[in-house]
């Protein structure tokens, strides 16, 4: 069979499942055999040079084929490239793959034009390190091979090949996505990637002439287990690879969802529970990255470290003794050994902690340390509070310097010690959540969110608003309870549905273990539950609904699980992904934030007290009118009335109130009048609410001469005006009846527009009254934005006066403003108004010179 | 062929756009934007320090339709994106001289 065809072949196994197949090493063989022949053909033909050879290079060298990948060939030789001797050689060897349609990538070089090259530029240097020879002059190879060991012997070379490799893989990291854990990631190139095993073969190869990644084991350069996890990790991302290339038809190396879905089918993956397929393979796929990025990491290390000067040796070998068994060496901590760990266990908490508090990397020996010895994590280490006041401190620690990246965390994070330490984490470990948001498996997702806590405490950035966050964050009391929730706040995906609501039962005991006392475990439950509510509520709500800001505060309950849940939905958002947080939605929060903290801080309306008197007026109110009104309405009615409402009515009232909303159904007002004591009288009035109500309803009474002593004016939710008349009783107090009747004519037809207060009440002849002899104090207006978000807040301090209160309403009305709520009093001759005002368009009345100017309008009435 | 765009406010978002769907809208842009119209910015107070939010954020969606269906359009995203209070928004209607669909080069309506 011909080479097309086995390669057809070949592609066609690749296509019914890879399961356990081996397509790089197949195609390989393949490719191999194919330019045997044609090299031995060429020979044949065109005589026998010497000084002539055919090697593979780069991965085609390494045996590492994918279905598309390049074939990279090098003619190594010792004469010019026009010698007639060679050349028909090289044409009948490349015309015919070309013809094939390989991906060819080819060059003519000797060996000292190699040689040069190798010298100056990285790439070529360590594809000739990774080359092959296929066919031809062995002692030709032999010399170019014997060239790069001999280049790579001396120290200064080998430094310099190791900066090279640096830069190298951090541009290509920078290029491709500066994470191994992204959404749709590079197999090839990404961080995690097969270019990252590569670069840990050329470590090895390059600075110790490893000739196979299992040498790397020789001279403890890497631990036994480490090679053979990286050996199969190079396995299993050929064969994604390959399954890739097959799907795509062609050299597609970045795995979108599609190809997700595709490659797991390919790859004989099936579903578990609620998990999906796709999910078990990127589950397998990412803790094959972790395992290869760690890996690089600890070679790069290991490399630097070998190659070090002995004069920089000697100078930054001193170690510092922190503990016995624990100190700081190379900027780095160290366990001395794992009998010291027998001895002591809290001592791989305690270099955790020293880690992260002092900004230092736990040394890969350390790692390797608490790793073998996870067995001594028993139920007691976990419940130990040695232990448990060493990881809090680990896990609130604000290092100096700049908190460049989360290193500690995840190498805990990935050796298992978090997981042995708090078994609750198993479930989430790897774990994929497969939507567009999120870019990160659920364990980095919780370790990054504790790293954008530590930034925002840090405040290592200049805008304005992580200044505001940095504020808030100081201000937390118990900074534990916020990590810990950040840690573990999705600790409840992976079981199913209500992720918030399982994992606040499952930190529960994990917070008792740790040793937090029961509010602060309560307010962990807390965050974990509701970690969402805000972010969605700014998102989803109307914020500029004063009813349901109070919810919310109502809900939060107090500042410091406000300020608590804003910064752990700051710190999550920032950790899901690119797509997750923007300015456009910070500041949605921090409006949110912002008024809620108003309303608890000024307030103590949602404070616990006040709730629970609601909730009895409203249970009460429930007992009275059960028979009378259906209990669906009895509800609906009850939820209208503003917290403002209750704090001032008791249960009697509010039940009177309800039966006259309801009797309101197709009246144009409700009336009711009765008597208060002996000095007053309260006439209770619902309607329809609009602007200049108030002033409408003053009038009136200024027409029938009643005084108002006092007044409690209600907006409703749905434009229903309640206000509540304290009076005097009136003039002719023998028949008050008589009084209040008219008022109540007056006043429906006022509002079915009959009658008209502004053209009645300059006609109106005032009442003989005794002139008050009382001093007079100066009248006072105020204008108060601060108060509330929703309104602002008018106070005047007056004497009283027939007609006050209409004159004060009727300006409001004429200045263009909207009563949402009034209280009226009087003191003996005192007045004190407070209105609650917005203009016509719904706004506070914010410019000052707006305000100036109601300010003196209204002063000019006093007069 | 028409362009419909639509400023409104955030959270307003998922119940035009089901509005829309029930109507057998199909496609639309959706970008976070900010910006004022009357309903001018605020201050926040908060622990003593001034914060003034001068732009507002918004949800700009645009949709592309037939000439027919513009008036349809503009009466639900006028039900459903509608509070009453200010800063409701606005919706702005341009004339579109093509439309490609880049899947298949399909063009005019057969690309809505």
């Amino acid at each position: 069979m011909d080479f097309l065809s086995r390669k057809e072949q070949l592609f066609q196994s690749c296509r019914e499942g890879l399961a356990e197949f081996d397509f790089s090493a197949a195609y390989t063989t393949l490719l191999d055999e194919h330019l045997r022949e044609l090299f031995g053909r060429a020979l044949k033909e065109f005589g026998r040079p010497d000084g002539l050879a055919l090697l593979a290079l780069g991965g085609y060298g390494r045996g590492e084929m994918s279905p598309y990948s390049d074939v990279d060939i090098l003619f190594l030789h010792d004469r010019g490239i026009l010698d007639e001797d060679i050349q028909p050689h090289l044409e009948s060897i490349l015309y015919p793959l070309w013809d094939q349609k390989l991906d060819l990538g080819q060059s003519s070089r000797t060996v000292e034009e190699c040689q040069q090259l190798g010298r100056t530029d990285f790439v070529t240097l360590v594809s000739l390190l990774e080359s092959r020879l296929l066919a031809g002059d062995e002692s030709l190879y032999a010399a170019l091979r014997q060239w790069l060991g001999y280049f790579l012997s001396s120290k200064p070379h080998r430094r310099i090949f190791l900066k090279e490799l640096k830069t190298n893989i951090d541009e290509r990291h920078e290029k491709h996505g500066r994470s191994p854990y992204l959404l749709e990631p590079n197999v090839k190139e990404g961080q995690g990637g097969l270019r990252d095993i590569q670069a840990t073969f050329w470590l090895g190869q390059g600075l110790f002439g490893f000739k196979s990644l299992d040498e790397l084991v020789k001279g403890d350069f890497l631990p036994r287990d480490s090679a053979q996890g990286l050996i199969k990790a190079r396995a299993f991302m050929n064969r994604v690879r390959a399954c890739l290339h097959i799907l795509s038809e062609g050299k597609n190396d970045i795995l979108t969802f599609e190809g997700q879905e595709g490659v797991a089918g390919m790859l004989g993956y099936r579903a578990q529970g609620e998990i999906s397929a796709v999910e078990r393979f990127m589950q397998e796929y990412y803790t094959q990255v972790y395992l290869i990025t760690n890996t690089l990491d600890y070679c790069l290390d290991r490399s630097e470290e070998d190659l070090r000067s002995d004069f920089v040796r000697r100078i930054t070998s001193r170690a510092r003794v922190v503990e016995k068994g624990l100190q700081v060496q190379r900027g780095q901590v160290e366990i001395a050994s794992s009998a010291e760990v027998h001895r002591r266990p809290v001592l791989m908490m305690r270099a955790f902690d020293v880690a992260m508090t002092e900004g230092l990397k736990l040394s890969h020996r350390t790692q390797d340390i608490i790793r073998r010895n996870l067995s001594l994590v028993d139920d007691d280490y976990r419940r130990n509070p040695e232990v448990a006041e060493a990881f809090f401190r680990a896990l609130t620690s604000t290092p100096p310097g700049k908190v460049s990246t989360p290193k500690n965390l995840v190498a805990m994070k990935d050796i298992n010690f978090l997981a042995a330490y708090i078994p609750e984490l198993a479930p989430v470990k790897a774990l994929v959540q497969n939507d567009a948001y999120h870019v990160y498996t659920v364990d980095v997702h919780q370790v990054l969110t504790v790293w954008q806590l530590k930034k925002i405490a840090s405040g290592h950035s200049r805008s304005g608003d992580d200044a505001f966050d940095r504020d808030v964050f100081n201000q937390v009391n118990d900074k534990r309870v916020l990590y810990l929730a950040a840690f573990l706040h999705d600790i409840g995906k992976g079981l199913g549905r209500d992720h918030a609501r399982r994992g606040a039962e499952m930190v529960i005991p994990v917070g008792a273990r740790l040793g937090l006392g029961l509010e602060a475990v309560n307010a962990l439950s807390f965050l974990v539950e509701e970690h969402v509510f805000l972010i969605e509520t700014a998102t989803r709500r109307d914020l500029t609904e004063e009813k349901l800001i109070f919810n919310c505060a109502q809900k939060i309950g107090q500042i410091d699980l406000l300020n608590m849940l804003y910064l752990l939905t700051v710190a999550d958002a920032r950790a899901t992904g690119p797509q997750a947080w923007n300015n456009w939605r910070a500041s949605l929060l921090r409006d949110l934030y912002t008024k809620i903290h108003h309303v608890l801080a000024r307030s103590n309306l949602a404070g616990k007290e006040e709730a629970d008197k609601r909730d009895k007026i409203k249970q009460e109110v429930k007992q009275r009118l059960g028979g009378r009104l259906e209990m669906k309405e009895i509800d609906r009615l009850l939820e209208d009335a503003s917290a403002q409402y209750y704090s001032v009515m008791d249960a009697g009232q509010v039940a009177r109130h309800l039966l006259l909303e309801a009797d309101l159904q197709n009246n144009l007002m409700v009336w009711d009048v009765r008597a208060g004591s002996e000095d007053f009288y309260e006439i209770t009035i619902l309607t329809a609410d609009r602007p200049g109500l108030l002033a409408d309803l003053a009038g009136v009474f200024s027409l029938n001469n009643i005084n108002i002593l006092g007044a409690q004016v209600f907006t409703r939710s749905r434009g229903i005006a309640i206000d509540v008349f304290h009076v005097e009783p009136p003039v002719d107090d023998l028949m008050p009846e008589r009084i209040w009747e008219k008022a109540k004519t007056d006043l429906h037809n006022v509002l079915a527009g009959e009658l008209v207060v502004s053209e009645s009440l300059p006609f109106k002849k005032p009442v003989f009254k005794k002139a008050g002899k009382s001093p007079r104090r100066p009248s006072r207006v105020l204008v108060d934005n601060d108060t509330s978000d929703f309104c602002s807040i008018i106070e005047v301090y007056t004497h009283d006066r027939l007609g006050l209160l209409y004159d004060l309403t009727r300006t409001l009305f004429d200045l263009g403003l909207t009563i949402y709520l009034a209280k009226i009093s009087t003191k003996v001759d005192q007045v004190v108004d407070v209105f609650y005002v917005r203009d016509l368009d719904g706004q506070k009345i914010d410019n000052p010179d707006r305000v100036k100017f109601l300010e003196e309008t209204l002063k000019a009435k006093l007069r | 062929m028409v362009k419909i765009e639509a400023i409104i406010k955030p959270f307003k978002l998922e119940e035009v756009k089901d509005g829309l769907n029930e109507i057998g809208v199909q496609g639309m842009t959706i970008t976070e934007v900010k910006g004022f119209g009357r309903q001018k910015g605020h201050k926040e107070i908060y622990r003593g320090a001034e914060y003034v939010v001068d732009f507002l954020p918004k949800v700009k969606m645009e949709i592309v339709a037939d000439d027919k269906d513009v008036d349809k359009i503009v009466e639900v995203i006028l039900a459903t994106a509608r509070s009453g209070k200010i800063g409701d928004g606005k919706i702005f209607i341009q004339t579109l001289d093509e439309c490609i669909r880049i899947r298949t080069g399909e063009r005019g309506k057969d690309a809505l």
